[in-house]
């Protein structure tokens, strides 16, 4: 009897299990299918701002528009979204980017001989590598391009060393300490 | 030195049990040369520490910056316990160099001062897990190839989003569908599946739905044509008087015997005791309706 029933409910149990695959996974490639269209957009030179909802490779595709355009500041507003969203790949490439772009107008300002105009440039260009490094160490063009821009503008890890173990000793005794109020924000 | 530091440590051991709060410290790391900007290695250290010391938990280092040069990826802690009692830590710190090197030079990863607490106010520093590697350059000083030292490696381009892992998805999923509404349809008699010899009941039951309210003759019709349904169903004709073997042999039809009985018992008195069919209490409906539970039990038997 117990088989009886089993043979009896089986079939339509699983129809409605097939229904709901198929509604699922069709509408998963109807918004697959939406991102293709925005990301065609977007290789087509079109301006075009992906929805709020948008994957990690779409807003990297974005980013990736506005960065090749020299506009740093509305692609670095992205980062929060694409870290969150994006797998660890498409993010070290995302950072990698970032620094390309960084790197790019240091090394205007320096062939134009303005000098203090590069070297922030070239801090945040080593920030978004090693940004990009963390991620994934197996970018290979971000060490690379690492070396191009800390040779750029050197840093004197002796004197930081110094610095930031002087900086670094009090800090870690208040953050040890136990019970230390927060506060409000 | 490791030699050293193990012999003391052997020594004090033996010396003097009481005093040896941490024995058998030891630090592995990969090959210490070859290490390129930006390469990850995994450091182990491990020592033993004696009863009550406990490793403290908040001696150990933050990952993050640790030095100029060098990252601190991911710090892992195990505990065993140790064959002459206490328990072995092993530390696995995962490390990442981020020191452009313009010459082969050695580089030090610090080494991490670590407690152990026995619980009571008791505690002891040591330290441990401090290696040396050999950094190498990426690219040489000056470039004799002709290029500029300023080019940079391309931009990396956005992978395009493909759409055929969720066309692969949909299809399987329409397939699968598709299969169970053959399976339904096959399992209910539905065309194209309704002369299923294996359905008697189900192809009644439609007959008898469309026959038994049109009237007498319909009935009449309907009731020959659920007999058929039974008699197709035992293999042989079947009359009132084997319903007992008959439901013996098929339990599913069981759940419905007052109906069959009773349906068993209007037949009889229609076709040989000549009664009206309004007289025998079995309705249309009671009719359609035992012939829909029927074709239900027979799809579960």
């Amino acid at each position: 009897m117990r088989l009886g029933l089993f043979k009896s409910l089986l079939p339509p149990v699983l129809l409605l299990a097939a229904l709901v695959a198929l509604g699922v996974t069709g509408w998963r490639l109807y918004g697959v299918s939406k991102e293709a269209a925005v990301q065609r957009e977007m290789v087509a030179n079109r301006d075009v701002t992906p929805p709020d909802d948008a994957s990690g490779v779409l807003l990297f595709q974005r980013a990736h528009y506005l960065l090749v355009r020299d506009r740093i500041d509305e692609a670095q507003g992205l980062v929060t979204r694409i870290t969150d969203r994006a797998s660890r790949h498409v993010t070290a490439r995302f950072h990698y980017d970032v620094g390309n772009a960084r790197a790019r107008r240091a090394i205007a300002a320096i062939e134009a001989t303005k000098i203090d105009l590069a070297i922030p440039e070239v801090r945040l260009a080593k920030e978004a590598y090693k940004e990009a490094l963390r991620a994934d160490p197996d970018l290979w063009d971000a060490r690379y391009n690492l070396d191009v821009v800390m040779r750029l503008v050197r840093d004197f890890p002796e004197v930081e060393r110094g610095e930031e173990e002087t900086q670094a000793q009090p800090k870690k005794l208040w953050t040890d300490l136990p019970g230390l109020p927060r506060g409000l924000p | 030195m490791r030699r050293a530091a193990l012999a003391f440590a052997l020594a004090l051991a033996m010396a003097a049990p009481a005093a040896a709060q941490v024995r058998d410290v030891r630090t592995s790391g990969p090959k210490p040369f070859g290490v390129l900007l930006g390469d990850v290695f995994t450091l182990r250290t491990s020592f033993v520490a004696d009863a009550p010391y406990t490793l403290d938990p908040a001696s150990l280092p933050k990952t993050g910056a640790l030095t100029y040069a060098i990252d601190l990826r991911r710090l892992d802690v195990t505990e065993s316990a140790a064959p002459g009692g206490g328990v072995r830590y092993e530390i696995t710190a995962e490390y990442q160099t981020f020191y452009s090197a313009l010459e082969t030079r050695t580089e030090t990863v610090p080494q991490m001062s670590l407690s152990v607490v026995d619980g009571k106010g008791g505690r002891k520093e040591f330290k441990a897990g401090g290696w040396a590697y050999i950094t190498s350059p990426l690219r040489p000083l000056i470039t004799t190839s002709g290029e500029t030292q300023y080019d940079l490696r391309p931009d990396a381009v956005p992978p395009r989003i493909s759409l055929r892992p969720a066309q692969t998805a949909a299809l399987w999923s329409a397939g699968a569908a598709l299969l169970a509404l053959l399976l339904l349809a096959w399992s209910r008699a539905w065309p194209p599946f309704h002369t299923r010899p294996s359905r008697p009941f189900t192809r009644a039951a439609r007959v008898v739905a469309k026959r038994a309210p049109t009237g007498e003759a319909g009935w009449r019709e309907a009731l020959i044509d659920l007999h058929r349904a039974f008699d197709a169903t035992a293999g042989k004709r079947l009359l009132g008087d084997d319903l007992g073997a008959f439901l013996a042999q098929r339990p599913a039809f069981a759940r419905h015997e007052a109906g069959i009985r009773a349906f068993f018992d209007a037949s009889r008195r229609v076709f040989f005791g000549g009664a009206a069919p309004a007289a025998t209490g079995l309705s249309a409906d009671a009719l359609t309706r035992l012939a829909r539970d029927l074709a239900g039990a027979e799809r579960a038997s």
